[in-house]
């Protein structure tokens, strides 16, 4: 029968491997989006590359086939890849990244803020308890104003 | 289902299904078959080798042309023959019938004891093929194969048992009967039925075993004793018994299945011998008669003898009926057996 | 297109029902993970699916219509039980060989192929062979007969947590070349968030759960607030379940939207793990679509 025998038989490896963290809290499907955005971001992924195949994702990490499926959707929909039909998955655009001035201009102010807020005498775990929830009421603002 | 899913490339109808279930019961049960052919075969290389023997020496004493056997031109030759070799002819009938019973136990009651005991019948009856025809397929194979063997080795005996077939009884119980002619077979196929449906109720291998080879028995025994009167009453005549190399007197053949022998009076009350016998010594004045005198003495006193018995030319009628019940026995455990499987909750 | 439907579905021996009252509908093309506490009735309901068993009560059909048992059935099935059921004094090639002698299907070279890439040779008796190998040697049996529906009963309790991978890695892999329909049964929580797709939740011999595991997400949410208030909220919510400590209470709700809740609480995701010890916790919820609306989007809210 006609099994596509994962990478060795189309002669091209795959750039990149997916790894998973069960205890993450994060839906399998998105860690395997984040991970594609991650090697985006950091270059390991450049358009033209072909992701790895779906049965070869399912078989290195023992998971249903339909989350990577799922996965590869979410990307696709993000713009970030397109499906060619008996090929595979590649890499199409880039990410939509904020520019690099406003990416530095943010994170200084954000420095500003830490530096305020361990003055004030908040530990590490203070100061993510804290942002999580700022971040959680600005979601909550959002849903109410879509809503 | 999804875009990546490769239509697998589905193979056509391989083994036809008979061919494929015979395969499976081959390769299952050819240990068992080959310990049933490793016995049979055995005994029945010894039966040959015992029997060229027997019949060398009964053609060297020329017990084939001497005239009547019981008479007085083969006496002598007849005495050495019997000697030499009616042991045998007593004593081997009586190990072999139970060989029937012994094939039910070691390859009908593992037969689905097995499966059930360890669970593979999960397995097997889930494979495409359904356990009706599981079961059908294992049981007409294997009934076959074990009637044939069970026929062969039969044959064997019955040539082996030739030479003695005129001077000693092919219809006493637990002798030669049981061995010979279509009782064998059919005993092994309902002892292979049995324990088929005795394993399937079980469903416990040893257990199972053990219960065939009681219900075997319990069903066997009996039909040795009671059976035979049903199938046609001996015949009952006035007269002794034969004894020794002689024919008895009354034409009872020598070789007849004598049942009983009895005294009776004129009035038809029976009496025992050694009752008789006491008066006798007392009418001979203390003195113990001679046999002639003793039947002298009897025929004086209005007393006669009668001797009740099967000859054996009444052979294959009795093998018959009493084949033609085990095989339906066999029949009606085997239907049992395939529609419990059928509807049976595992 | 359902792989197992079922309605009213009991079974019970002598007098007692290991299951009752089940009705439930499997689609076809899911991996469906069948959980639940021990003599929960999964068993039973995997048995009745395969025909080994007859049903007691109520109606059970396979493959879209058909009757478990029958030779459609059987064909279209392929069935891993508990503890991987094999003939140990057969060798590996025998047990091959027997399978492709009782089915329609066989592939020959699917089977090769994948005990070849386990390394698990061919000439080894079954008996020889490790607990993974020999689950390995049932899987690979079982998916050379390109099953439509692959039923296994508990198929990785006792593997180790590489064999384990290896098994369900080897099962997922199937599933996205034929798409074949799984139901597996576990009593291992963790693990089958990644793998299934579709969660049916058996306790005490009657369904909790049936209903895909993205729409059990997307459904249950937990609201974490003031103890005093808790009462408040859980009047108004379908609350699963309550857990509620000194101050702080947290509510496992079943709802599809995003309910109005006094701002001092927090409302968060759940997961399939909490959720399904929500409902064992609460053996009179349910969260059931019924058989006829095993496509809809949007469950119905039954709680206790």
């Amino acid at each position: 029968m006609s099994i596509d025998k994962s990478v060795s038989e189309t002669g091209e490896a795959s750039p990149i491997e997916f790894r998973l963290d069960p205890n993450s809290g994060v839906p399998t499907y998105l860690q395997i989006v984040q991970q594609v955005e991650q090697a985006l971001r950091l270059g390991y992924l450049v358009t033209g590359d072909r992701l790895p195949k779906v049965k070869e994702v399912v078989a290195s990490l023992a998971i249903n086939p339909n989350t990577v499926l799922k996965a590869y959707r979410e990307l696709e929909h993000k713009g970030l890849t397109v499906g060619r039909p008996g090929q595979g998955t590649f890499i199409e655009g880039a990410l939509d990244l904020v520019p690099l001035k406003d990416q530095q201009a943010l994170r200084r102010g954000l420095a500003r803020w830490l530096t305020q807020a361990t003055e004030a005498g908040l530990d590490e775990e203070g100061i993510a308890a804290l942002f999580a929830s700022a971040l959680h009421d600005l979601r909550r603002q959002e849903r109410g104003l879509t809503a | 289902m999804n875009a990546t899913a490769t239509s697998p490339t589905r193979s056509r109808p391989r083994v036809p299904a008979a061919r494929g279930l015979a395969w499976v019961t081959w390769r299952q049960h050819r240990f068992a078959l080959a310990g049933v052919l490793v016995v049979l075969g055995g005994l029945g290389l010894f039966l040959l080798f015992n029997g060229l023997a027997i019949h060398h020496a009964y053609t060297s004493l020329g017990l084939g042309n001497c005239g009547t056997l019981g008479g007085p031109g083969c006496r002598s030759q007849l005495t050495a023959f019997q000697q030499d070799y009616q042991g045998w002819a007593d004593h081997l009938p009586q190990l072999l019938m139970f060989l029937p019973g012994l094939i039910g136990v070691f390859v009908g009651a593992p037969l689905v004891a097995r499966e059930l005991e360890s669970g593979t019948f999960r397995f097997a009856w889930t494979q495409g093929r359904s356990r009706v025809q599981w079961i059908i397929t294992k049981l007409v194979l294997l009934a076959l194969v074990l009637t044939a063997l069970a026929l062969a080795f039969s044959a064997l005996f019955t040539w082996w048992y030739g030479p003695f077939d005129a001077i000693a009884s092919r219809m006493s119980p637990s002798g030669a009967y049981e061995t010979s002619g279509l009782v064998f077979a059919a005993r092994t196929l309902f002892g292979f039925t049995l324990g088929a449906l005795l394993g399937l109720l079980i469903r416990r291998t040893v257990p199972a075993m053990a219960a065939t080879a009681a219900a075997w028995a319990a069903v066997v025994w009996p039909t040795l004793i009671y059976l035979r009167p049903l199938i046609r009453q001996p015949i009952t005549t006035p007269g002794a018994p034969a004894k020794g190399p002689a024919s008895g007197s009354g034409g009872v053949p020598i070789n007849a299945d004598v049942v009983s022998n009895w005294i009776q009076n004129a009035a038809g009350h029976h009496f025992s011998f050694d009752q008789l016998f006491g008066q006798a010594i007392a009418g001979n004045g203390g003195a113990i008669p001679s046999p002639e005198r003793f039947s002298a003495w009897l025929t004086q006193h209005h007393y006669s003898q009668w001797v009740s018995y099967r000859p054996n030319d009444w052979f294959w009628h009795f093998q018959t009926v009493e084949a033609a019940g085990y095989a339906i026995l066999a029949i009606l455990l085997a239907v049992a057996t395939v529609l419990l499987l059928r509807r049976r909750a595992v | 297109m359902n792989a197992i439907e079922t309605h009213r579905l009991g079974k019970c021996y002598g007098r007692t029902w290991a299951l009752r009252d089940c009705t439930l509908a499997i689609p076809a093309g899911r991996v469906a993970a069948l959980i639940g506490p021990n003599g929960a009735g999964k068993t039973t309901l995997m048995q009745l699916a395969v025909g080994l068993i007859g049903q007691s009560a109520g109606e059970i059909a396979v493959l879209d219509g058909a009757t478990p048992g029958t030779a459609e059935a059987l064909d279209g099935i392929a069935f891993v039980a508990q503890d991987t059921p094999l003939y140990n004094y057969l060798s590996v090639a025998d047990t091959l060989r027997l399978v492709s002698s009782l089915a329609n299907t066989w592939d020959e070279a699917r089977a090769r192929a994948r005990l070849d890439a386990l390394s698990i040779p061919l000439s080894r008796k079954v008996g020889k062979l490790s607990g993974g190998q020999q689950s390995q040697v049932a899987l690979a049996v079982a998916l050379a007969r390109h099953p439509r529906l692959l039923i296994l009963d508990e198929p990785v309790a006792e593997l180790d947590p590489l064999a384990r991978h290896d098994f369900m890695s080897t099962l997922m892999e199937a599933v996205a070349e034929d798409g074949v329909s799984v139901v597996f049964s576990s009593h291992v929580l963790s693990e089958l968030e990644r793998v299934c797709d579709y969660l049916v939740l058996l306790s005490r011999g009657s369904v909790q759960i049936a209903d895909g595991t993205d729409e059990l997400l997307a459904t249950h949410r937990v609201f974490t607030g003031p103890v005093e208030q808790a009462d408040a909220v859980a009047a108004a919510l379908p609350v699963i379940q309550q857990r509620r400590a000194g101050r702080q209470a947290s509510l496992l709700v079943r709802t599809t939207s995003h309910p109005a809740v006094p701002a001092s609480w927090q409302d968060d995701p759940s997961n399939l793990e909490e959720i399904v010890l929500s409902y064992l916790r609460s053996p009179d919820a349910s969260a059931l679509p019924g058989p006829d609306s095993a496509d809809r989007d949007i469950p119905k809210a039954v709680t206790a």
